[in-house]
């Protein structure tokens, strides 16, 4: 497990150095699937009360994908059982793939750069609201 | 150049897919349910519910902490006994708001003033 995690930790590492011009070569489709590697989380309540830091100080996962056929977004958490949002709504412009959802009384936006893969990746809710950025790559 | 930043790219992406796989059972594991809206809210929401409290908790400490010296002013009225003060020491100690070695010797006051 140790060595999975480090693994992971690697591979994420490696993803977050990843040189823009790498994944800008060619840029983004809506189509087929993204990996997208959580870097920083910032959550707030609704007094303004906020707090920041890596996936692991909210214990959220390192990787999420993107499935434009499934037109669903899911992680693996760490009890290791899949957990899916379906892709309600979808906009691609040329500078962005933008992808909205709703569910358990809370909506989302997840937007890729078409250019550069910089994921962000926000949800608001009644009490509190959060925001993700990273990086996504094609698989 | 152009054909070792591709390589580095193709490399990445395989190591990506292979840590995917092995972070994630993905084949194996059974769906739980929403993603954004599920165990990504639940998990913010939790951590930064226990966050918050931690902080609450440090700041009540930190209040009461600061109220001890006139507490203390009048250590004979407040009648406490031996081991209600060995106790608070020991909440002192565990909280990290005194130091092993004032512990040490606060605890040694109250069992000398015994």
């Amino acid at each position: 497990m140790k060595i999975k995690k480090t693994f992971g930790m690697a591979a994420l590492g490696l993803l977050a150095m990843l040189p823009l011009s790498s994944i800008a070569a060619d840029s983004l489709s809506a189509k087929g699937s993204l990996v997208c590697a959580s870097i920083h989380v910032l959550a707030c309540d609704a007094d303004n009360h906020c707090m920041q830091g890596p996936p692991s100080s909210f214990e959220v996962p390192y990787f999420m994908f993107v499935d434009f056929d499934k037109k669903e977004v899911r992680a693996t958490s760490d009890e290791g059982n899949i957990a899916i949002s379906p892709i309600k709504e979808s906009h691609v412009t040329d500078q962005a793939i933008i992808l909205q959802g709703f569910e358990n009384g809370r909506g989302w936006t997840l937007a890729v750069g078409r250019a550069d893969g910089k994921l962000s990746l926000a949800s608001a809710g009644a009490d509190i609201h959060f925001a993700i950025s990273g990086n996504c790559t094609e698989m | 150049m152009k054909i070792n930043k591709a390589m580095f790219t193709r490399a990445m992406g395989a190591a990506l897919v292979a840590s995917a796989i092995s972070v994630s059972p993905a084949i194996q594991a059974s769906e739980t349910g929403a993603f954004v809206g599920g165990i990504l809210a639940g998990k913010v929401v939790h951590n930064m519910r226990q966050r918050t409290e931690a902080e609450q908790q440090q700041a009540y400490y930190a209040q009461q902490q600061a109220q001890q010296p006139v507490q203390q002013a009048a250590p004979a009225a407040s009648g406490q006994s031996t081991e209600q003060k060995l106790a608070e020491l020991d909440k002192l100690a565990a909280g990290g708001y005194i130091t092993p070695a004032e512990y040490k010797a606060k605890r040694q006051a109250v069992i000398d003033s015994m």
